[in-house]
């Protein structure tokens, strides 16, 4: 119990953290995307209920800081409009990349975390590559200049090589509380 | 699937088609306590990054000093500083010039002479991250100093060399807190300003183009596609136009680079007045518009109770000599006439 409630502080902390932390030039302009690595590893060490309740969580902080809400109707001209992806859609996407996150959770159980280190890195990168289809489709045209995937890749790419310290923390803290992250599962017995 | 997984799972579709079915007013008193807590760490990261306080990164004594550096890099080192000093003795005494210089300026634009003193609130930068870098940065003032959502947010500018300096527009304000806004800048492609040409009767819709590397360009669309006079007249000012109904008319957008003609419409290439890169102190224009008053007021009668606002330190002005406004110079800016 102790842990599941920790998890929504580290990513709390994550939101704090990611307000700190610049853009690095020779990445391109990729960034440590510290909030997918919290919630990724967070996603993949809490029961299902538990990952949903914090998908939720870090949707409506993540929407509440970026996303750009357009005024009432005082516009007279339509077309001057601010358009933006629609609040509560990073939700949706924290849940389904959660759930993919789910579905290694009995391979990050047995103590395995390489694939669950690159599905890490392929969250961010699909979290990201969506949230700029989504501003595309919704401003209109898809532009997609070499820049964007550039940045998209070495951001996801960071991500991959901070998340270890993201599951070592992890773990530490489920030692902490009394928490079982790992289970190796009911072991035939040879006497 | 377990049942529980289940249960939280129809729990969490409910809760999420209960999200996407927020009225706008309850998505920004979600948004404010939210901007209000992350306006608090951006404000703190920005004080105790002050220049002042720390020396290379690091706020170094004699003894750390004499421990980081040999004598001949200590030497190597206070050489520099002294040329250092030279320099910046050569600019204090330009200073004083051009002190009187940017105080005649002002005077030229109505700044001080005005007697309304409410109509512009000057504001900081206080945060503005490499990566929208073209598209939004914080200033270190709030709902308590009178913003309004969609405030327009200006600077002063030169539109060519020669001219008296004039109020450009360079954004508008989307989001607020108790002591911190984001502004949207002109050159984000989701900003967008009915604007028209200046001496033509042509108008269209200024916006920022997506994805942009280097110095940023503004397109203003939806222009008349065989338009002589546009193609007669290039470097033609680009001025805000009252048909947006949010950004008051004749503030100076930008200069006229280039004209293409669509297949449906004409397309200009407008060079911002403004160097977007070179942005530290502002000018946020508070709203006259009795609707848009009221609605600011409608908004914070809401939320007084939710937002934890003695928590929010009030902005103080820092000691800087030239960088900050004075606030004596808020002041509602004249209308300009077309030129």
């Amino acid at each position: 119990m102790i842990f599941n409630l920790a998890t929504f502080g580290i990513v709390f902390v994550a939101m704090l953290v990611q307000q700190l932390i610049p853009s690095f030039e020779w990445a391109h302009g990729g960034f440590v995307f510290v909030v997918a690595v919290a919630f990724f590893c967070c996603a993949i060490s809490v029961p299902f209920p538990v990952m949903l309740a914090l998908a939720f969580f870090t949707g409506l902080l993540w929407d509440g800081l970026h996303v750009v809400i357009p005024p009432d109707g005082e516009i007279s001209n339509p077309q001057a409009a601010i358009k933006d992806i629609k609040f509560g859609y990073s939700i949706l996407l924290f849940a389904g990349l959660g759930g993919l996150m789910q579905g290694l959770r009995p391979l990050f159980r047995r103590g395995r975390w390489e694939l669950p280190i690159i599905m890490t890195g392929v969250g961010a990168f699909l979290f990201l590559l969506i949230q700029y289809l989504l501003v595309n489709f919704s401003l209109g045209g898809l532009v997609f200049p070499t820049t964007v995937w550039y940045k998209i890749l070495t951001t996801a790419l960071l991500c991959m090589l901070i998340s270890p310290l993201g599951f070592f923390i992890l773990h530490r803290l489920a030692t902490a509380t009394g928490y079982q992250i790992r289970y190796e599962g009911l072991r035939r017995r040879f006497s | 699937m377990k049942h529980l997984n289940l249960l939280a799972f129809v729990i969490f579709s409910l809760l999420l088609g209960w999200v996407f079915m927020f009225s706008t007013d309850t998505k920004r008193k979600i948004q404010r306590p939210i901007l209000s807590v992350f306006g608090v760490v951006n404000k703190t990261a920005h004080a105790l990054s002050a220049d002042e306080d720390v020396v290379n990164g690091v706020n170094l004594g004699p003894a750390a000093l004499a421990e980081k550096y040999s004598e001949e890099e200590l030497a190597e080192r206070y050489s520099y500083l002294l040329r250092e000093v030279m320099e910046l003795r050569a600019i204090k005494s330009q200073f004083a010039q051009i002190q009187r210089d940017n105080l005649k300026l002002r005077e030229s634009l109505g700044f001080l002479k005005s007697t309304d003193l409410s109509g512009l609130v000057p504001a900081r930068v206080i945060k503005r991250e490499s990566s929208t870098w073209w598209n939004e940065f914080w200033i270190n003032k709030g709902e308590s100093s009178g913003l309004v959502l969609q405030s327009p947010v200006l600077t002063t500018t030169l539109a060519r060399e020669g001219e008296e300096p004039r109020p450009a527009l360079i954004g508008k304000v989307t989001a607020l807190s108790e002591n911190t806004a984001k502004v949207l800048l002109l050159t984000d492609e989701r900003c967008k300003v009915a604007a028209k040409v200046d001496r033509t009767l042509e108008s269209g819709l200024l916006m920022g183009s997506r994805a942009q590397d280097g110095t940023p360009t503004l397109m203003l669309r939806y222009l008349s596609k065989n338009t002589e006079e546009l193609l007669n007249n290039p470097n033609a000012n680009v001025l805000s136009s009252p048909a947006g109904g949010v950004v008051p008319a004749n503030f100076l957008l930008g200069i006229v680079k280039d004209f293409k003609t669509l297949e449906f419409y004409g397309e200009a290439t407008v060079e911002p007045a403004v160097d977007f890169a070179q942005l530290t102190d502002v000018f946020v224009m508070l709203p006259t518009d009795e609707a848009q008053v009221i609605e600011a007021a409608e908004a914070a009668d809401a939320e007084s109770a939710a937002i934890p606002r003695a928590a929010i330190p009030v902005a103080e002005p820092t000691s800087e000599p030239t960088s900050e406004p004075d606030p004596s110079a808020r002041t509602e800016p004249e209308p300009l006439s077309e030129q």
